[in-house]
């Protein structure tokens, strides 16, 4: 089956992606990255990005169109998905296919799986973005125009200054599974190990922590060697933020779905565990 | 200036039935609490520059009663859309339903405000489909949005960056989460002396074919819906966690 894949900076799960799709064609809306197809310049608004897509390639000799959830990626899938009345599946973890039509497995609400079918192709999938860059060195980039946007224009851009604070090797993430009183405690081992703390959204909702460290859909995304998870349950909406190396997960329920993705399962009270780690800390 | 913010009554809790198979929402509802971002901000600009704040939400007739409260907000007209026929619509089929009804009442907007995802939902497809079947340009994750001479200026937050924008003319906006303003009720707006009452329309105002709308009109289907299984229980440590952690650390200090 044919997949076209659009990205911006970040691709979608390849590994993935390459387990049901044997034809795949690489569109980045960025002047730099490798693809099949590249803008002449940096695709800055959703319908500068349907103009380059619709004009340059064919979506209808595809069985799918694979954008990476990235905020761009993710504007122009929902326009493409109108303007040619086609289905769009979002959150997809994976997929799942029988005879020829092809299926987004979906992470829902709490341990909730969906599948969900397009009725007709291309389907639309829009899948996590992941830290990869594409390493296919056979892909000779063709350079394509595209219409500018004549009514929203790009005035200025500025580097957000969270992204600097959470380029660290190991970062700690606190869930509703650690009660307040843990907090001092967290704070004292980021210091020691010198791992900044980030949270999910309803952490953040408490007040715990600043929103402005909130991963995951709402929020940033992080790339660590080391992830160590505090109490977090492991919602696609918290984990589609979390490209780590290693994810170790502290929770107290053995169903917790951040088990099925965490290298090192820990089913044991984070405040059984943390104030251990605490003074091993103090004392290496 | 009249700007449509699109609201959406989503349902307090959200449970699985093992037995059925099927997704159940309680019947307690409220305001999908994404778009009182998006309302927050159309206020702000009622208050600055005189806008006429019309909300608009697909929902059964049961919750008209939570639609009334949005007076309490600075709404200025509350509208519901309520036909058995809309029911079961996907994002697209949803998308027909607004597109269709703005074209037809409120063809002379100046913008769409939306919130950046419902908490049922979760797709944040919906306002770049509406932007698509209106004709007019969509930005999402706005921050911000401020009068400029005679255009807007839009603060949209990416990954890593933000940009700002100049919109010339009309637009769909949907508003990021970590845009500071959020409608709250004002006792101005509760005490002030209009005629309150509710726009209710159904399909035979709006007209719209039955292959457009409800699951004729839909382009997905939920296949199935299951409970992700744990596949390594077994191997879940129980107990000296915090020397499997301390271990991992001191491996990476070398």
């Amino acid at each position: 089956m044919k997949a076209l894949v659009i990205f911006e900076n970040r691709l979608p799960d390849l590994e993935k992606v390459k387990k049901y799709f044997t034809d795949i064609f690489y569109i980045s809306l960025t002047n730099k990255s490798n693809a099949h197809i590249v803008p002449h310049a940096d695709i800055k608004t959703s319908d500068e990005g349907v103009s380059f897509i619709t004009e340059n390639v064919d979506i209808f000799n595809s069985d799918a169109i694979i954008f990476s959830n990235e905020v761009l990626p993710k504007e122009i899938a929902s326009k493409i998905a109108f303007k040619f009345g086609l289905g769009v599946i979002a959150h997809v973890a994976n997929f799942s296919s029988d005879n020829s039509s092809i299926k987004g497995v979906v992470h829902s609400w709490q341990n909730l799986g969906l599948i969900i079918e397009p009725i007709r192709k291309p389907g639309i999938f829009i899948m996590n973005a992941l830290a990869n860059s594409l390493n296919d060195s056979y892909i000779q980039p063709q350079i394509k125009p595209f219409k500018s946007d004549q009514l929203v224009e790009l005035i200025s851009k500025t580097e957000k200054t969270t992204t600097q604070e959470i380029k660290s090797r190991i970062v700690i993430g606190i869930g509703l599974g650690v009660s307040k009183e843990l907090l001092s405690k967290i704070f004292e081992l980021s210091e020691l190990i010198k791992a900044p703390v980030v949270c999910t959204r309803p952490v953040a909702d408490l007040g715990y922590i600043d929103r402005k460290f909130v991963v995951g859909d709402t929020g940033i995304s992080i790339y660590p060697e080391l992830y160590i998870a505090l109490g977090i349950s492991g919602a696609s909406q918290h984990m589609s933020g979390v490209f780590a190396k290693k994810i170790i997960a502290v929770n107290v329920d053995r169903n917790a779905p951040i088990f099925s993705k965490a290298h090192v399962r820990i089913n044991q009270k984070v405040e059984d565990v943390l104030p251990k780690v605490v003074e091993w800390a103090k004392n290496s | 200036m009249k700007i449509v913010v699109l609201v959406k009554i989503v349902p307090k809790q959200i449970e699985f039935d093992r037995l059925e198979k099927r997704i159940v929402r309680s019947k307690e509802a409220i305001i999908n609490p994404n778009d009182l971002i998006a309302l927050g901000n159309a206020i702000r600009l009622k208050r600055k520059l005189g806008a006429e704040i019309f909300t608009l939400t697909m929902a059964p007739n049961s919750y008209s009663s939570l639609l009334y409260s949005l007076y309490d907000y600075g709404v200025d007209r509350p509208i519901l859309l309520s036909d058995k026929a809309f029911a079961n619509s996907d994002v697209y089929a949803t998308s027909n339903v607004f597109v269709g009804f703005l074209k037809m009442f409120v063809p002379d907007f100046s913008f769409i405000f939306t919130g950046a995802f419902s908490s049922d939902g979760l797709t944040g497809q919906l306002a770049g489909e509406i932007a698509e079947g209106l004709g007019v340009p969509f930005l999402s994750n706005v921050l911000k949005i401020e009068k400029s001479g005679n255009d807007f200026r839009c603060l949209r937050e990416k990954e890593s960056v933000i940009e700002e924008f100049s919109v010339k003319g009309r637009a769909v906006i949907s508003f990021s989460i970590n845009s500071d303003l959020v409608a709250l009720p004002s006792l101005y707006e509760v005490y002030r002396n209009d005629k309150r009452e509710l726009e209710i329309y159904t399909n035979s105002t709006i007209n719209l074919p039955e292959d457009k709308i409800g699951t004729k009109g839909s382009k997905t289907i939920v296949k199935d819906i299951f409970e992700i299984a744990q596949e390594k229980a077994l191997d879940l440590i129980t107990e000296e966690g915090h020397s499997v952690i301390t271990k991992i650390l001191e491996e990476m200090k070398e």
